[in-house]
């Protein structure tokens, strides 16, 4: 018992005369998910939600009409995707501010435009956007340019036709020319006219989790995930002489794990708790608060402890099964990466197929997100903390199990 | 005094790797094994020092069965293995306190065995910092902590300088002169000029062998 004391005081003291590099390594990590957190925050949080598509259109800015088709369009759209309709006068300036990401797309209306649609004759409207910009919002720009087209186009026909037609049946129509115009503008007005067709309601993402506090916990779980990687010269390479000669002196293979776990396990709560207490000063700093305005730093903390241990018994786990510096990495970064992203720590889980959502929802970066998401918001259950105390006492067990069939099976010298 | 192995056995699977080794060593007797790559000179000492169960086979100190006990067979056997069984990243001291307590380091280091090897000139190096001949007297003055009166040592002069080896030779020489049982593995001509003597394993059985200092016999015979 007194050597497996010593044994952990000593594996301690290595572990924190490492403390700088691991420290400067995982500051990266933090810093770097950090950011990846803000970014992804920015793209879901409410108020860029509802900001505005920024599409360009190039025309005539004297022609009558355009200056109304431009209102008109404005007004055709108010859901996530709302469109900025600026005008701009040439074509090359257009191009200019697509290239520069000023605007998603731009659309080029033909000369005197509206005024030739009036008369019946067919023009299309050309539009402009980068590869980056084929995505949903610009799909959607695209439709709606088409369909403005295609509204001005048929309903100036339908007004030309209904103006030639009187003048068939003999009616005089030189002074009834304008009325035809604004006509045809009333068509185009009230059919383009959706927003008053529809309103939109967000009754919240898809599952139970909010989007943001899905990706907090998830970006906290990714770290806990990936930080096992700074500590790999920890591990590796193995010191299979020591625990040989340890286990023919009494420290047996349990002894062994349970003592290089535990300074495992503090010092990764050291080091993990010196960087949220940086945060926590230089959050304010940044005027980034809104960011984790709902998090309760003191509500998250016992939340952490489980998805801790599930986490870190997993890389200790890892580290004992795999050989190598380069294997023990690969393997750290692929389970790390893979079960995150499967589990949600990036996207929403309902973003892969259902196969893919039941298979991760086993996996012990599901249940830790999802326990420390319950810890946080809700309340925490008891699914949750059975299956990562599971995967705990499983992954310490395999552990001895490993390195007592290494040093007690294995052929050859040590 | 005096150790006796009788009829060591142990396969992996189907690979017969020891088949009835038995040897018997005196107080200050040196057993050298020579033998070629995977012969199995490290399998059977770390079933003599109990990291590996042997398939039968018995291990006696003085007519007391060791296998049956693990206490006696850690009190009385000390294990150095090929590979370095020190924490790099620590110092000699830091590796001592994991085998002496505070009050035996200050002695040995001071008189005892930590003294003849050397060891209070790098007691503050870190482990990674030190040459192969300094980790290798570590390792063999962490081996000694119980003053064990069988060492076993696996290659102990492997890819070591002369000087090393020289200072390691000279502590075994003072080991065995203290009563001391050694039992070495080598191929090296400067340790099994120790041996009082010599096997050579093969086929998993240890054959008698007299070494009479020329390495080109020695290699003809393994």
């Amino acid at each position: 018992m007194k050597k497996s004391v010593t044994y952990f005081r000593l594996q301690l003291k290595r572990f924190f005369q490492m403390f700088p590099t691991i420290f400067v390594l995982s500051l990266v990590l933090f810093v770097s998910l950090g950011i990846l957190f803000v970014s992804f925050f920015n793209q879901s949080s409410g108020s860029v939600r509802n900001s505005m598509v920024k599409l360009g259109i190039v025309g005539d800015l004297d022609e009558v009409y355009m200056d109304l088709a431009v209102t008109t369009m404005k007004n055709i759209d108010s859901s996530r995707y709302s469109i900025d309709l600026i005008l701009i006068p040439d074509e090359e300036t257009a191009r200019e501010s697509l290239l520069n990401g000023d605007i998603i797309a731009y659309a080029k209306f033909p000369k005197d435009f509206v005024l030739n649609a009036l008369e019946g004759k067919v023009e299309n409207i050309t539009i402009a956007m980068t590869e980056e910009s084929s995505g949903m919002g610009a799909s959607m720009v695209n439709e709606i340019v088409n369909s403005v087209s295609e509204y001005l186009k048929n309903s100036s026909k339908a007004a030309n036709a209904f103006y030639y037609a009187a003048l068939d049946r003999g009616f005089d129509m030189s002074e009834d020319i304008k009325l035809t115009g604004d006509y045809s503008i009333n068509i185009i007005n009230m059919v383009l006219s959706r927003d008053s067709m529809y309103d939109v309601e967000e009754i919240g993402s898809a599952g139970a989790e909010e989007v943001e506090d899905r990706l907090f916990c998830g970006i906290v779980i990714l770290f806990l995930l990936l930080w096992g990687l700074t500590c790999c010269q920890l591990f590796v390479p193995k010191k299979r002489a020591l625990t040989t000669v340890l286990k023919s002196n009494g420290t047996g293979v349990l002894s062994q794990i349970i003592g290089e776990y535990l300074s495992y396990l503090a010092f990764m709560i050291a080091t993990i708790s010196l960087l949220v207490i940086g945060a926590v000063i230089i959050v304010p700093l940044l005027h980034v608060e809104e960011v984790i305005a709902d998090v309760n730093i003191f509500k998250m903390i016992p939340g952490m402890i489980l998805p801790i241990l599930a986490i870190s018994s997993m890389h200790f786990f890892i580290y004992e099964a795999a050989d190598g510096f380069v294997g023990s990495m690969l393997l750290q970064f692929g389970v790390a990466m893979g079960t995150g992203y499967i589990s949600g720590c990036l996207y929403p889980p309902f973003f892969f197929p259902r196969i893919v959502q039941q298979a991760a929802s086993v996996l012990p970066a599901w249940s830790a997100r999802v326990h420390l998401n319950e810890w946080i918001y809700s309340g925490p259950s008891a699914e949750t903390s059975i299956i990562l105390i599971s995967y705990f006492i499983a992954f310490i067990t395999l552990s001895v199990i490993i390195r007592w069939y290494r040093i007690t099976r294995s052929e050859g010298g040590i | 005094m005096e150790i006796s192995v009788n009829d060591i056995r142990k396969s992996y699977r189907k690979h017969h790797v020891l088949n009835g080794i038995s040897f018997t060593a005196s107080a200050g007797e040196c057993i050298g094994i020579a033998g070629k790559n995977g012969c199995g000179k490290s399998t059977l000492l770390s079933i003599l020092a109990g990291v590996q169960r042997r398939d039968s086979g018995s291990f006696a100190l003085d007519g007391h069965e060791l296998f049956l006990s693990h206490k006696d067979l850690r009190n009385n056997v000390g294990y150095v293995p090929q590979g370095t069984p020190l924490m790099e990243e620590l110092s000699a001291k830091d590796n001592l306190q994991l085998w002496y307590t505070k009050a035996e380091m200050e002695k040995e280091l001071s008189e005892g065995v930590l003294k003849l090897l050397g060891i209070d000139e790098f007691l503050k190096t870190t482990v990674s910092k030190m040459s192969g001949g300094m980790k290798k007297r570590l390792s063999i003055g962490c081996a000694m902590s119980k003053k064990p009166p069988v060492l076993l040592l696996d290659e102990p002069c492997a890819a070591l300088d002369l000087e090393c080896k020289e200072k390691i030779i000279s502590y075994l020489k003072d080991y065995k002169s203290r009563d001391g049982i050694v039992v070495i593995t080598s191929h090296d001509a400067m340790e099994l000029s120790i041996c009082d003597r010599m096997f050579i394993m093969r086929d998993g059985v240890l054959v008698p062998y007299t070494y009479t200092g020329d390495i080109e016999d020695l290699v003809n015979n393994l």
